[in-house]
């Protein structure tokens, strides 16, 4: 990887510029948006740059709204929804990668197709049932689904990084007397980190996104999540866009942070010294 | 580790139950829980007014007191706050529900037992509500109330009834109005339609480069809403219903088809084109707004929404021209109402509640804030004069008068609007057969009927 | 890949237990309720009459059905197709130790944190033939004018490009991941019998990044085929129902036309759909292994 021709890595970075560009084109607009004062919004032509700033729609929506409530909802929700899915996931995914028999193919299979059960099939049975068990219009029936609906897809993703895993390592610690469970604590999951890393991103960004049971399961306002407050910017008179855009770029950063700090775990390779041992 | 886990796990997990439980329990505002029969039966809130603790409502509605930017939330929630002030034995607290989205809401939570005890209807919708039974009548109070009223009240008992019943109470109204841009008109040296046919010259000659001269939205998104509300008005204008007496759909009459040319005839002339086809009702706005659009029918109430930018200051209203001059052209007049949920304990207090809402005083809040009062005596307040609104509001209520009429939609509004609007696009757009595209319409709305 | 002896079973499911508990109670027993509804006439949230399989013929003796079908196939093939081969190269990309590597990760990823509504209303925004910023642009600059939302395959290139701009990183993350857990001897190894660029690639990366290719395949195509916020605020189904896929019409029969037992219906065909999509994906995936 260390010697790229000069060529290469002007190609290299040409891409990355390229889709750099795809990517932030939209949120440039939605940031310059947010700066722009409501008069300015949708004019014709279109301004790239606002001809004036102001900050009224950041202030509306961090001190004249619940924003605030929302943000920190959707935070405290998906934190304990990561942890409870990385954790019932990774246990599963262990077992499917280290377990091997009949009975587990088809275990495997069952969890797995739940995944394919479209949500909106499901969403009024699921109402139904929390409110005849009295969880409706609580946070626990949220993180509730949330982690049942993402199990199924983060236990493939980490069975498929368990599975590269050599089991050599199990098998040194075996020979040393562990039990499968210290060799799952101690030994796998320490490894593991670049894939859990992207399960609790993966986690994350569904939760903080997701719209149709964030609305569905909750009323009171005091416990409403980011996404089911930022449609309180679309209303029946026209949509605020100056509002959404600032909030929408409020709600950007946690998730980003998130990604910022879990970098040290994309970084280069297996450290040698698992395989090494 | 495994240990601390665990530990930690649990600690979260209870943190997350105490969270809600303690929202729904305590908190320095009334809390009635927002559907659960559980929390009003088991509450122990006593029998109803003669019990010391104050009887507790939850109102749903579309507004969100929280949102100070707002000035319509502002007005709810100072009616809400000084009704709660104004008396011990009843407190309301809010539930607010997106738009789109809080009809269904109240289906769910109904069919589940619970649901309101007093939900915002809009009209258009209020059909649908009787349908799934999640309102009860209030006749009784409601014929009492509007005999108190006199004539102040914009509308008598009987345009109200379905089934001879009242089931809710207009606490605004919005027209469906034309918009639009005066200073085009001036520079072009026209003058306001009066004619539908006028309206076609005026439309092609403010069209222009980036510029539809007539707007429509025919996108079968958002259920399709831009659409009826600009096909009904010319309906009516060409003498038209959209259904008879028997709920029958009548919207494929000559009148239909009439209608349903007047908008090919703007694509014809070039003062509209396919940009049209992907336009919902928020699209309509946002390019009057922009000024990409010169004129269009919207509803009164996105009126601020629509002057929201240099160019919307040029924006005017005007009611819907008629076919031919001195022939009337009937205003499409819709608004949001206060029922009485089914499943609530408290109806007596609930219509204290409403009755509150249609004071002159909550009347005059809501006209300061921008949305149309239905007290013919909050016009002639003083600080309602004072509004820059004030002129425009004064006719879009005669307006409304003039034509008398609110027509509830059936429960099947819905299907029909986004079937229609697709019709529309293959008539106005791919040459279908007018008649025949109308008739099939018809035809399938009315099987089973 | 050794068997396992009896008591590692119970060892097995003791890891497994968690996993299916959740899965039944929220998963599986709510679609048994909602496959129920679908066999009856239903009044809102009540059922009423058994129609048997009425429902489910519905969907393809009815105008649009077939139609729903073949957009909801066009829809998820194409994004597909364009999501990985850009995810697996910028995956890539951002493995290497270039400078700022940091930085280009997050900016690419950006576009997934935003939701699906937003999404929509920005590009809807950026597109628009009027005022959008974009056509604007490209008037300017090229002199093309473009109206993009107004004809069926219009509107299918726009949503099928915001559906990508919105979900490439989900793809994007897990391939990186999966990159990461490489382990740089190999690519030694590799070097040293001459291999090297292209031909280590080929040859050592993309075998070993396959199965997490494969995962991201299928999460993506299950997150497509069900996809509803995007394209309902977006074309709404539009122009012509050229839009319109079979998730978006169990969402507008069962939530907006209140014909619950029609949305179960299709929703259950979807399933149907998910399943059998899922299972040609592994069938592909075993069958290139051995």
């Amino acid at each position: 990887m260390q010697n790229m021709t000069a060529g290469a890595k002007f190609s290299a970075y040409a891409v990355l510029i390229l889709f750099s560009a795809f990517a932030l084109v939209p949120i440039l607009w939605a940031f310059g948006t947010s700066l722009k004062p409501e008069t300015q919004i949708l004019q014709y032509p279109p301004n790239w740059l606002p001809s004036s700033y102001t900050w009224t729609h950041y202030y509306n929506v961090l001190f004249r709204s619940n924003f605030p409530t929302y943000f920190l909802n959707s935070m405290l929700v998906a934190a304990i929804s990561i942890v409870v899915s990385l954790f019932i996931a990774s246990h599963a995914a262990y077992a499917a990668s280290r377990f091997r028999f009949k009975g587990m193919n088809l275990l495997l299979f069952l969890i797995l197709m739940t995944s394919m059960i479209p949500g909106i099939a499901v969403l009024i049975p699921l109402y139904l049932t929390s409110v005849k068990v009295g969880i409706y219009d609580t946070f626990f029936v949220m993180i509730l689904i949330y982690t049942a609906w993402r199990t199924p897809m983060l236990t493939w993703v980490l069975k498929g990084f368990f599975d590269a895993i050599p089991r050599e390592i199990e098998e040194a610690a075996k020979v040393d007397g562990c039990s499968p469970w210290r060799a799952f604590y101690q030994l796998i999951l320490p490894v593991s980190q670049p894939g859990l890393a992207a399960g609790a991103l993966l986690s994350a960004v569904y939760v903080w996104n997701d719209f149709l049971v964030a609305f569905s399961f909750t009323t009171k306002d005091e416990l409403r999540l980011l996404s089911v407050g930022l449609y309180n910017y679309i209303t029946q008179y026209g949509i605020n866009w100056g509002q959404l855009m600032a909030a929408v770029m409020i709600s950007i950063l946690p998730v980003v942070a998130l990604f910022i700090g879990l970098q040290s775990k994309f970084v280069d390779g297996l450290s040698a010294g698992a395989v090494k041992g | 580790m495994k240990k601390w886990l665990a530990i930690g796990l649990a600690v979260l997990l209870v943190l997350a139950g105490c969270a809600s439980g303690g929202s729904k329990g305590g908190g320095k505002d009334s809390v009635s829980g927002g559907q659960g029969t559980q929390n009003q039966g088991s509450g122990g809130q006593g029998s109803g007014s003669d019990s010391k603790k104050p009887v507790e409502l939850s109102l749903w509605i579309f507004l969100n007191p929280q949102q100070t930017d707002d000035p319509r939330s502002v007005a709810l929630k100072n009616i809400v706050d000084s009704f709660n002030e104004s008396q011990d034995n009843i407190r309301v607290k809010v539930e607010s529900i997106h738009y789109s989205k809080i009809d269904s809401q109240v289906i769910q939570a109904v069919s589940a037992g619970g649901g309101p005890d007093i939900l915002n209807v809009y009209t258009d919708m209020l059909n649908l509500h009787v349908d799934a039974k999640t309102v009860q009548p209030m006749t009784k109070y409601a014929e009492q109330w509007i005999r108190e009223a006199g004539g102040d009240y914009i509308y008598s008992a009987d345009q109200l009834k379905l089934n001879g019943e009242i089931m809710s109470l207009p606490w605004e109204a919005r027209v469906f109005t034309v918009f639009y841009r005066q200073d085009l008109l001036d520079e072009k040296g026209l003058s306001a339609p009066k004619t539908l046919a006028e309206w076609q010259e005026v439309a092609k000659q403010t069209a222009g480069d980036n510029r539809l001269g007539f707007a429509v939205g025919l996108s079968e998104g958002a259920n399709a809403a831009s659409f009826v509300e600009t096909f009904i008005p010319l309906l009516r204008a060409y003498g038209g219903a959209m259904f008879d007496a028997d709920g029958k759909a009548s919207f494929n009459s000559e009148a239909g088809v009439k209608a349903i040319e007047f908008i090919k005839d703007m694509v014809a002339s070039g003062a509209m084109n396919e940009q049209a086809v992907s336009m919902t009702a928020d699209d309509v706005t946002n390019g009057l707004k922009a000024g990409s659009i010169s004129t269009a029918i919207s509803g009164s109430m996105r009126a601020s929404a629509i002057r929201g930018s240099d160019i919307g200051q040029h924006i005017k209203t005007m009611p819907v021209p008629p076919a031919e001059e001195g022939q009337p052209s009937p205003t499409m007049v819709a608004g949001q109402t206060l029922s009485i949920g089914v499943n609530t304990k408290y109806p007596d207090e609930a219509f204290e509640f409403i009755k509150y809402f249609l004071t002159k005083e909550s009347q005059i809040k809501w006209a300061g804030a921008g949305v149309m009062p239905v007290l013919s005596s909050a016009y002639e307040d003083p600080a309602v004069k004072e509004l820059a609104t004030y002129d425009e509001m004064i006719s879009w209520k005669e307006e409304a008068s003039k034509s008398g009429q609110i027509v509830f939609y059936p429960e099947d509004y819905a299907k029909l609007s986004v079937e229609l609007a697709k019709a529309a696009q293959q008539m106005v757009f791919q040459n279908a057969p007018v008649k025949e595209t109308l008739d099939k319409v018809a035809a399938q709305y009315n099987q089973g009927k | 890949m050794e068997v396992t002896k009896g008591k590692e079973k119970w060892v097995a499911l003791a890891f497994m237990a968690p996993a299916l508990l959740l899965v039944a109670l929220v998963s599986i027993y709510p679609i048994f309720v909602a496959v129920n509804w679908s066999l009856y006439e239903t009044s809102y949230v009540r059922a009423v009459k058994y129609v048997g399989l009425d429902n489910f013929v519905a969907l393809f003796t009815s105008e649009n059905g077939v139609q729903n079908i073949v957009n909801s196939a066009v829809y998820v093939f194409s994004s597909i197709l364009i999501v990985i081969p850009v995810a697996v190269l910028l995956a890539v990309l951002l493995n290497l130790n270039l400078k700022l590597r940091t930085l280009f990760r997050t900016m690419i990823i950006l576009p997934w944190v935003i939701s699906q509504t937003v999404t929509a209303l920005l590009w809807k925004w950026m597109i628009n033939a009027n005022y959008g910023p974009i056509t604007y642009m490209l008037e300017r600059v090229a002199g093309i004018k473009t109206d993009l939302l107004s004809t069926p395959l219009g509107a299918n290139l726009s949503l099928i490009v915001a559906n990508v701009w919105n979900t490439f990183p989900l793809a994007l993350v897990l391939v990186l991941a999966a990159l990461q857990t490489i382990p740089t001897e190999l690519y030694e190894s590799g070097r040293v019998d001459g291999a090297s660029g292209w031909k280590s690639f080929f040859h050592i990366t993309l075998p070993l990044i396959r199965p997490t290719i494969m995962v991201a395949v299928i999460t993506l195509s299950l997150e497509y085929f069900n996809m509803v916020t995007l394209i309902y605020v977006f074309t709404g189904g539009g122009p012509f129902s050229a839009t319109e896929t079979l998730s978006l019409r169990a969402f507008k029969e069962g939530f907006d036309y209140w014909n619950v037992a029609l949305g179960s219906a299709f929703s259950v065909i979807l399933f149907f759909f998910n399943i059998l999509l899922s299972l040609i994906y592994i069938r592909l995936l075993r069958s290139k292994e051995h």
